[in-house]
C-alpha cells in the first residue's frame, strides 16, 4: 500500500508539479514539492479512512442528531484545506524557509540541532520504537500547547473557534483559526528544530495518528473500555473536552492521542457521560459563519482580548 | 565563628548556614531545595563546560520536565513561567554570544575540530563494547544496568542525581571496557577472560551466521533512499534488493575516500556522516557534520568539501583529519560541487540564487560569484571549461573558470540535472528531471549523440564495469540499469525518493 500511495505522489510530481513549477521559473522548490505531493496523496487517503470509519459510526452510534447540518459543512472544508490542500503547501515552504533561517542563524554560532537518535545512538535502526518515541514527545508537547491554547485569554480567543462548534464530528479536528495554526506550525518548528523530527519517514504512522485524532471528536458514542481510555483517547473522552462546561479558560482532557498527560497532570476526567458540546461565551459566527466569517469573527474575539478597552476593562 | 556568622545571618532574616549536628556541618546538605539547587545550577555547570551535550540535553529535559509539570502549591505556574522564560533567554543569549565564548567548548564548535564535538564519542564506544560484552547480566557494572540503575534510582530517590550517577556508572563501564581490550592483569584479568570469551563466542556465532549466508562475488549497489532514511544494498549480479542499512533522515549523497577503503553518506537534515565499509557494507562510523548535502574530494584527496543546501553554507576539511578549515556561508542552496583538476579551486552551484560560487583553497577565499542560468544543479570540470546543468531552464552551459562568464549554452532538455563524464571520458551524461531523459554527449562538440527515455526524475547516476548506467529515479523509487548500446533498461525496486548511488563491484553480495 504504502508504495502504490508513493507512486501516485511521484506521478503527481513528475507529471504536474514539475511542469507546473518548471513554467512558473520555481524548480529551486522541486524537492519541497515532492514532499508535498506525498504529504497530499497521504492526507487523501487519511480523509478516506477516517470517512470509511467514522461516517458508519455516527450514523449508527449518534451522540446527537440534527434536522439539519449545515454547520458541519465548513468543517469539512477546513478538513480538505488543511489535510490534502492548500495549508499543507504554505507550511511546507515557511517551514522550509523557517527551518533554513533558523538553521543558518545557528549554523553562524556552530551549533549543529541533535536527533533522538544521536542522543540515545542505539535507536539507530528501530524505526518503529523511534517513531513511537517522537510520537510521544510530539503528543506531550502537543498537550502543553493545547493547555496554554486555553490559558491564555488572548489565545483561547483563537483557539475558541474550535471549540464553537455544536455540531461537533470528525471533521471538526481541522476547525482551527489560521492565525493559531500558525502558532502550533511554529511551536513545533522549534521542537522539531530540538530533537529532529523526521519529516515524511513514517508517512503510513502519521496517517494512523492523524486518524485517531479525526475519530476522537467523531459524533458517536464510542469509548474503550477502563483500561483502553486509558491508552488511547477516545471520541468520549475527548468530547467532554469540547463539552459546553469545558470551553474556556479551565478545561478538561487537553490531551490529542494519548490520554496520559491528562492523567500525570491531573487535567483527566474520564466520566461517562456524553456532553452536549459548544461555546456559550463566543458570537455566533464562530459556529454558524461561514469559513472567512469564522475567521474574521476569531480577529474580533482576539482583537477584545488584547484589548483591554474593548471589553470594557 | 560558624556560630556568629549563622547569627549573623539569621537576623539579617536569612537562614543560618551551619548547624550543629554530630559536629558542625552545612544545613542545607540535607535540604531537599539546597540539594536540588546544589545539583541543578552545579551539574548544568559541569555539563555546559565540559561540552557532553548528550547529558547536557538529558539534564534541561529532564529539568523543564520537573519545571512544567511537579505540582508545589507554592510554586505556582505565575512564578514558573519566568523561570522557563528565563531559562530560554538565556539559551538565547548563550547562542547569540556563542562568538565572543569561544573558549566554552559547547559552543565553540565554529572552526573548531568538527568531528567528536560531545567528547563523548571517546567513553561511548567503549561503553558499547560493555554493552556488548555484557548487557545486563555480566560483570562488574554490566551495561544495561546502567539503565536499570537509573531507572530504580530514579523512581526511589532523585532524578537529576541518578542522571548524572548514570552517566558516571556508564563512564566507569567504559573505563573497564577498555581495560577488557588491554592486557591488564590483577583485578581486571577475570574481567578480560569473561570479556574475552564472550567477545569470541560472538564473533564465532557471527562467523557461523556468515558461513551460512549465501556469497557471490557480483558487486553491490549502495542506493541512497533519501525519503525513506534507509541505504538499498543491491546485487548488482542479480538485480535484487538484499537488505536495508538504515540511516537517520535523509541520505542524499555519497563518495568514497581517496584511497577507496570507506565511504562517506551525507545525512543532511541529520547533521550526520556514516561512514560505511564498501565492500562489507558495515558503518564503521558516524560523523556529527552540519547539514551535509553533496560532498566530494579533491583531486589531490587534500580537501573534502561538503555543501549543505539547507544551511547556506559551504565547508572546506582537511580530509585527513577531517577537521574543518573553513566556512563559507553562500546564499543560497548551495547544491553540487566540482574541483579543478589540481586541486586549487571547487566550484558550487548555488540553486537559489541562480549562480556559480568559485573558491580559492589555498586562499581560503571566495573567488568570484556568477549567474548561470535557472536553478543551477550539476556541475563538472571538462576540458579546461566548466559544465553546469541548469535545472530551471533547459540547458547546460559551458563557464570559463577564470571568470564564471558563461560562453556557450547546449540545449539538452527541461529541467537539465546531472552532467558527469563516464569513467572512459568518451561520452558526457546528462540527465533532464521534466522530459525524463537521460542522454550521452559528444565530449568534443557537445552535441547530443543519443537521448534514452528515463521517466520519474532521473537523477545520479554510476557506471558498472560492464558498461551499464546505474540511475536513480526519484519519483519511481527504482533504479534504471541502462545498457547504452542497446537503450533498453531494467529496473530495480529499492525505498522512497532514492537520490545518490555507489556501485562497488569488488564487494560481496550478501
Amino acid at each position: 500500500m504504502i508504495e502504490s500511495l508513493d507512486l501516485i505522489a511521484g506521478w503527481l510530481q513528475e507529471n504536474l508539479l514539475l511542469p507546473l513549477l518548471y513554467s512558473a521559473g520555481l524548480m529551486v522548490w522541486e524537492e519541497l514539492s515532492f514532499g508535498w505531493a506525498l504529504f497530499a496523496v497521504y492526507g487523501a487517503v487519511q480523509v478516506a479512512l477516517t470517512f470509511a470509519v467514522c461516517v458508519p459510526l455516527e450514523r449508527w452510534l449518534p451522540v446527537e442528531r440534527w434536522a439539519d447540518n449545515k454547520a458541519v459543512w465548513v468543517d469539512v472544508l477546513y478538513t480538505v484545506i488543511s489535510r490534502v490542500g492548500v495549508l499543507p503547501l504554505i507550511t511546507f515552504v515557511l517551514f522550509w524557509q523557517a527551518q533554513t533561517a533558523l538553521n543558518g542563524f545557528l549554523t553562524d554560532h556552530g551549533w549543529v540541532p541533535p536527533t533522538l537518535e544521536r542522543i540515545f545512538p542505539s535507536l539507530l535502526g528501530q524505526q518503529i520504537l523511534t517513531f513511537i518515541l517522537y510520537a510521544i514527545i510530539l503528543d506531550a508537547v502537543e498537550y502543553w500547547r493545547h493547555w496554554l491554547s486555553h490559558r491564555y485569554r488572548w489565545w483561547w480567543a483563537l483557539h475558541a473557534l474550535h471549540h464553537a462548534q455544536r455540531q461537533m464530528t470528525f471533521w471538526s479536528d481541522d476547525r482551527n483559526h489560521l492565525l493559531d495554526d500558525i502558532i502550533a506550525f511554529f511551536w513545533f518548528g522549534v521542537v522539531a528544530l530540538l530533537i529532529g523530527v523526521p519529516p515524511m519517514q513514517f508517512p503510513l504512522l502519521v496517517l494512523v495518528l492523524r486518524f485517531l485524532e479525526s475519530l476522537s471528536h467523531a459524533n458517536t458514542r464510542l469509548s474503550f473500555g477502563t483500561i483502553g481510555e486509558r491508552v488511547l483517547i477516545s471520541p468520549r473522552f475527548h468530547r467532554r473536552h469540547h463539552g459546553l462546561r469545558a470551553a474556556g479558560r479551565y478545561s478538561c482532557n487537553y490531551g490529542a492521542v494519548l490520554p496520559w498527560w491528562d492523567m500525570i497532570f491531573h487535567t483527566a476526567d474520564f466520566s461517562p457521560r456524553y456532553l452536549p458540546t459548544g461555546d456559550p461565551s463566543g458570537d455566533e459566527k464562530l459556529a454558524n459563519g461561514g469559513y472567512w466569517q469564522q475567521q474574521r469573527a476569531g480577529l474580533r474575539r482576539l482583537w477584545t482580548a488584547l484589548m483591554p478597552r474593548a471589553r470594557g476593562v | 565563628m560558624p556560630v556568629g556568622l549563622g547569627r549573623g545571618l539569621a537576623g539579617a532574616g536569612l537562614r543560618p548556614v551551619l548547624v550543629e549536628g554530630m559536629g558542625w556541618r552545612l544545613q542545607g546538605a540535607g535540604h531537599p531545595a539546597f540539594l536540588g539547587g546544589f545539583a541543578l545550577v552545579l551539574n548544568l555547570l559541569i555539563l555546559l563546560l565540559s561540552g557532553a551535550r548528550g547529558p547536557l540535553t538529558i539534564g534541561v529535559v529532564v529539568v523543564g520536565l520537573a519545571l512544567v509539570s511537579l505540582p508545589a502549591a507554592r510554586f505556582g505556574w505565575a512564578r514558573r513561567v519566568p523561570f522557563l522564560l528565563g531559562g530560554g533567554l538565556v539559551a538565547v543569549g548563550l547562542f547569540a554570544a556563542a562568538g565572543w565564548l569561544n573558549e566554552m567548548r559547547v559552543l565553540n564548535l565554529l572552526g573548531a575540530e568538527a568531528a567528536h564535538l560531545s567528547g563523548r564519542d571517546a567513553i561511548w564506544p567503549l561503553f558499547q563494547a560493555a554493552w556488548d560484552a555484557s548487557l545486563v547480566w555480566g560483570w562488574g557494572t554490566g551495561a544495561g544496568k546502567v539503565l536499570a540503575g537509573f531507572a530504580v534510582h530514579s523512581a526511589t530517590d532523585n532524578t537529576l542525581i541518578a542522571t548524572t550517577a548514570s552517566v558516571l556508572f556508564a563512564s566507569i563501564t567504559a573505563v573497564f571496557a577498555r581495560g577488557a581490550r588491554g592486557a591488564g592483569g590483577g583485578t581486571e584479568g577475570r574481567v578480560n577472560v569473561n570479556a574475552m570469551m564472550t567477545t569470541r563466542a560472538a564473533v564465532l556465532l557471527a562467523g557461523l551466521v556468515l558461513l551460512a549466508t549465501p556469497v557471490r562475488a557480483g558487486g553491490v549497489a549502495y542506493v541512497l533512499n533519501s525519503g525513506a532514511a534507509s541505504i538499498s544494498v543491491i546485487d548488482m549480479d542479480t538485480r535484487t534488493e538484499l537488505r536495508r542499512i538504515p540511516v537517520l533522515r535523509e541520505p542524499h549523497h555519497v563518495v568514497a575516500t581517496p584511497d577507496g577503503k570507506e565511504l562517506l553518506v551525507g545525512d543532511s537534515s541529520a547533521n550526520e556522516m556514516f561512514v560505511l565499509d564498501p565492500l562489507s557494507g558495515v558503518v564503521k562510523r558516524r560523523l556529527p557534520i552540519a547539514n551535509p548535502y553533496h560532498l566530494g574530494f579533491s583531486p589531490n584527496g587534500k580537501f573534502l568539501v561538503v555543501n549543505g543546501l539547507a544551511r547556506g553554507q559551504v565547508d572546506v576539511y582537511d580530509a585527513a583529519r577531517m577537521l574543518l578549515i573553513k566556512r563559507f556561508p553562500l546564499k543560497s542552496k548551495p547544491s553540487h560541487l566540482a574541483y579543478a583538476p589540481d586541486s586549487g579551486r571547487v566550484f558550487v552551484t548555488l540553486q537559489g540564487t541562480d549562480q556559480l560560487a568559485a573558491i580559492d583553497l589555498t586562499k581560503l577565499e571566495v573567488l568570484w560569484t556568477q549567474p548561470v542560468g535557472k536553478a543551477p544543479a550539476g556541475v563538472m570540470w571538462h576540458q579546461g571549461k566548466l559544465l553546469v546543468a541548469n535545472m530551471g531552464s533547459d540547458d547546460l552551459v559551458v563557464v570559463n573558470p577564470a571568470n564564471g562568464a558563461v560562453e556557450r549554452r547546449i540545449v539538452t532538455g527541461r529541467g537539465t540535472h546531472q552532467v558527469l563524464a563516464s569513467p572512459d571520458g568518451k561520452v558526457i551524461w546528462v540527465n533532464s528531471r521534466i522530459d525524463s531523459a537521460t542522454m550521452a554527449l559528444d565530449p568534443k562538440t557537445l552535441n547530443i549523440v543519443r537521448r534514452y527515455a528515463i521517466p520519474s526524475g532521473p537523477d545520479c547516476i554510476d557506471f558498472a564495469p560492464d558498461g551499464k548506467l546505474w540511475i536513480t529515479r526519484r519519483f519511481a523509487e527504482r533504479v534504471a540499469v541502462l545498457d547504452p548500446v542497446s537503450g533498453n533498461y531494467e529496473t530495480i525496486t529499492v525505498g522512497r525518493s532514492p537520490h545518490g548511488i555507489f556501485l562497488s563491484p569488488n564487494a560481496v553480495a550478501r
